[in-house]
């Protein structure tokens, strides 16, 4: 049972890995910072650690898909990330595949109920 | 606590780069600490809650790193060509001082000295150079191989308040100034050792005196980049460092002291009477200040290792 669960436990990390980069890119059409972002998206039900995220948006910065910006705000230092020309491209591109593969396996997933 | 904890991170993570990744994660737990607790002082269990929400920091660093196979790769590579750039130019200043001298007492030299001088340093340091290259990435590939780091899967390491205190103290980290200064000045001493003392040692043990010196030298070199590696002393580095001191000293007394040292009639045929007597006397200086330097750094090491018992 413990084995069938920590195979359940990453399928589903798995499956939450390959949308995360759709999910972050959709939130961030305004700045935000790392710890806003992360209580955006739990709000929105896609749990998400600060050690899983953080280096997502640096990666994503780093390949040009996010521009981020370094603020003072209380005498401490704030990282905002907003998407860039680039990223919005992405995500258009990522949008289409998702509907294209939602779409696919709700076909499949009643079709096997049928 | 916070600084305990980025300093963990920091040793995990490679040099280039670290500093803006702890800024973001030094961020990241201000962010967690004010949405949670507001503004203004936080209590020691407010920060640890903080840290235990980041994760571990070998999490944290392997989410950063991501994993690589190449020979010398990550953190090692940075150090890697560090080490490597220090032992060449420290093999390029050793070979020079020693051939130039070596050249002074090489009587039976019929071409040009500077002529000579140039022939026998490049062709000793391409030897040398190759030497360096080939010991120090055999050294570093061994070490990313068999690196219980890179081995080991952190994704379900365990991360609680005992694990947190059980962590490395960042008061107990090495110097990168110091390692650098050491591993420069022992590698010049190898190449000294090993090019210019065979022609100034009298005695049947010069062999064994410059292989033992240059046994000690490595070792040292071996122990600092252990070192640059760990980011921290530990019990049996300070003891080894001790142990080398000595060995140092015993040395130094062969050399410069002993019969079986330096010849100095030798030293003295070929600099001229005229400062024949002054030899000997800058040979027990050099010696005396040598046993100064070993035992005050063997000092402070075992002033830490005390100090470091007594708090444990």
């Amino acid at each position: 049972m413990s084995d069938l669960s920590t195979i359940i436990q990453n399928a589903r990390q798995e499956l939450n890995r390959g949308s995360l980069v759709l999910a972050v890119l959709t939130q961030l059409s305004e700045p935000q910072y790392g710890y806003s972002l992360i209580q955006a998206l739990n709000g929105l039900g896609i749990e998400i650690e600060q050690n899983t995220l953080y280096p997502l948006l640096r990666r994503l910065e780093k390949q040009g898909l996010l521009e981020s910006l370094w603020q003072v705000e209380d005498n401490r230092p704030r990282r905002y990330y907003q998407i860039s020309e680039k990223g919005r491209m992405l995500k258009d591109a990522l949008i289409v595949e998702w509907e294209k593969l939602t779409g696919a396996l709700d076909k499949m997933i009643k079709g096997g109920h049928l | 606590m916070i600084k305990k904890y980025l300093f963990n991170i920091s040793n995990l993570l490679p040099p280039s780069g670290r500093a803006e990744i702890i800024k973001e994660i030094e961020a990241g737990l201000y962010d967690y600490l004010e949405e949670h607790f507001g503004h203004g002082e936080y209590s020691d269990a407010q920060l640890e809650a903080a840290i235990l929400s980041m994760g571990h920091p070998k999490q944290v660093a392997d989410s950063y790193r991501g994993r690589s196979y190449a020979l010398i790769s990550g953190r090692y590579f940075d150090l890697y060509w560090l080490v490597l750039k220090i032992a060449l130019v420290a093999s390029f200043v050793g070979l020079t001082f020693a051939i130039a001298i070596g050249d002074l007492f090489n009587t039976t030299n019929q071409e040009p000295i500077l002529l000579s001088f140039f022939i026998d340093l490049l062709s000793a340091f391409w030897d040398v150079g190759l030497n360096v290259f080939a010991v120090v990435t055999l050294i570093f590939a061994l070490v990313q191989y068999y690196s219980p780091l890179d081995e080991e899967d952190a994704s379900d390491v365990k991360w609680d308040e005992k694990v947190f205190h059980a962590l490395q103290d960042y008061s107990t980290s090495v110097s990168l100034t110091d390692m650098i200064f050491e591993i420069f000045f022992t590698a010049v001493g190898i190449a000294v050792a090993t090019t210019l003392l065979p022609n100034v040692l009298a005695g049947p043990y010069s062999r064994v005196i410059i292989l033992s010196i240059s046994a000690v030298f490595g070792t040292q070199i071996l122990l600092n980049c252990y070192l640059l590696f760990k980011g921290s002393w530990q019990m049996s580095s300070r003891l080894l460092t001790v142990v080398l001191n000595v060995i140092s000293i015993a040395l130094g007394y062969l050399v410069f002291i002993s019969p079986y040292g330096i010849d100095k009639d030798k030293v003295s045929d070929k600099l001229g009477e005229r400062i024949a007597s002054g030899v000997q006397i800058s040979l027990v200086i050099t010696f005396a200040i040598l046993v100064i330097i070993i035992l005050w750094d063997s000092y402070g090491q075992i002033n830490r290792l005390i100090s470091e018992n007594k708090k444990n």
